[in-house]
């Protein structure tokens, strides 16, 4: 997949991006996620599927996120909001 | 919540249960090891139940193990029972406090396809969130040798991220990369995806340093997607060390070394201890296996935040849960009493 070349990150963006990470993870197809979709409710996802899908993200974002944040990820928004968080806009919370 | 999540642990495997006639009811195989039941554990006087304060899990009325059709009943009384159990109750029955030891003592010579019935009763409610088994056990993140600590902590349903929870290594090994900082770790030059193991799942290697689980257990037959899953592996070892270093440097966890074979010495803790120290401040937790009952479950504080606990074995198929969570209260309550001090 084609990195970004700006820094701006929306969030239907980033989370297009997120899903598009999960599949290609997951290897299967990963219909209706939604920012509060749960991570433990996605198919084939546990915890280092996660972390390879937080770890492509950074990549493709260009950025390093705050590592204590990854035992706090619940939900789809908390890994968007952790990228846009991690690029610059402001503390994760 | 009122759930229980009352499951047994069979050497390191989590059985859940079917609910029958009022009774819990797993289905094992005899002879099976130690199995510990587990569930969910609360302070009736921190949950608005009374004033005891003891750590209650699941009430137990009847123990009953059916074998060939026939029923064994367990007398809650018996010998081999105790740990993780509270005293017998003037009612006969006996709490458990959410991990009660079920040696094999109790099944005595029976073999072959078997159910254990478990009767009667759970908490109104538990506290939401972790139980304090789960956040004792969250507080450590492993640095081997293998994977035993991890099943410890998930059978305590603590699942914190950690580079070296589901890896192999040893002593020599866990010293280079911490005296490195695992330099290079997740470069694909130095790592290699291997299918190995009984049962098998592809592992990420890096010879170096380390061998580490990815838990996908079908073996791929297509070139792109091995391509995939070791790009995606490698990414993964780069966070994780990322991780790693920034939890010792902030000492955010307290690092357990399972030290066995010809690392369980003092010259190896102290190795370890000293790569630890040259990254950052985090305790570390050196276990071994002891043949003296009385030590088994103690930890003794060696100095500058190195502790050695004791433990009766190492084994993945018959984990030593009830010791292990001693081993963690006990260094907790050191590691805690140092920083006040």
């Amino acid at each position: 997949m084609a990195k970004r070349d700006d820094k701006a990150m929306n969030p239907a963006e980033v989370l297009a991006v997120v899903v598009q990470i999960l599949e290609s993870v997951t290897a299967r197809p990963q219909p209706g996620i939604g920012m509060a979709t749960p991570l433990d409710m996605l198919d084939g996802v546990d915890s280092l599927r996660l972390l390879e899908t937080v770890a492509l993200a950074e990549e493709h974002f260009g950025v390093q996120v705050d590592t204590g944040g990854l035992d706090a990820l619940a939900t789809v928004g908390d890994i968007v909001r952790l990228m846009q968080y991690s690029g610059g806009q402001g503390e994760f919370p | 919540m009122a759930d229980p999540d009352l499951h047994l642990m069979v050497g390191g495997r989590r059985v859940e249960a079917m609910l029958r006639d009022d009774s819990f009811v797993f289905p094992l195989v005899l002879p099976c090891g130690e199995m510990r039941l587990m569930s969910r554990a609360s302070r009736p006087s921190e949950i608005g139940g009374g004033a005891d304060d003891r750590l209650l899990g699941f009430r137990v009325r009847t123990l009953t193990l059916v074998c060939d059709g026939r029923p064994h009943a367990v007398p809650l009384d018996h010998p081999a029972l105790g740990d993780g159990l509270h005293a017998i109750e003037h009612t006969g029955m006996r709490w458990t406090d959410g991990a009660a030891a079920l040696p094999e003592a109790l099944f005595g010579e029976l073999r072959g396809p078997a159910e254990l019935h478990v009767a009667d009763l759970a908490l109104p409610l538990y506290q939401a969130g972790s139980t304090e088994h789960a956040a004792l056990l969250a507080r450590f993140e492993s640095l081997g040798d293998n994977c035993e600590f991890g099943l410890v902590q998930r059978a305590f349903d603590a699942e914190p991220i950690g580079l070296l929870r589901w890896a192999s290594t040893d002593a020599a090994r866990l010293v280079l990369g911490l005296c490195r900082r695992f330099e290079g770790l997740g470069d694909p030059g130095f790592t290699r995806l291997d299918w190995s193991g009984d049962p098998p799942d592809y592992k990420l290697v890096d010879a170096r340093y380390l061998s580490l689980h990815s838990w996908v257990t079908e073996r791929q037959t297509d070139p792109a997607r091995e391509a995939e899953m070791f790009a995606a592996g490698c990414a993964r070892l780069r966070l994780l060390r990322r991780k790693i270093l920034a939890d010792i440097e902030g000492s955010r966890r307290i690092f357990v070394f399972k030290a066995s074979g010809v690392d369980a010495g003092i010259e190896s803790f102290h190795a370890v201890h000293a790569a630890l120290r040259g990254i950052g401040p985090a305790p570390l937790l050196c276990v071994t296996r002891t043949g003296a009952a009385e030590k088994t479950g103690t930890v003794e504080a060696l100095g500058d935040g190195l502790y050695l606990g004791h433990i009766d074995q190492f084994s993945r198929a018959m984990v030593s849960f009830a010791t292990w969570r001693r081993i963690c209260a006990a260094t907790v309550a050191l590691v805690d009493g140092e920083s006040i001090g």
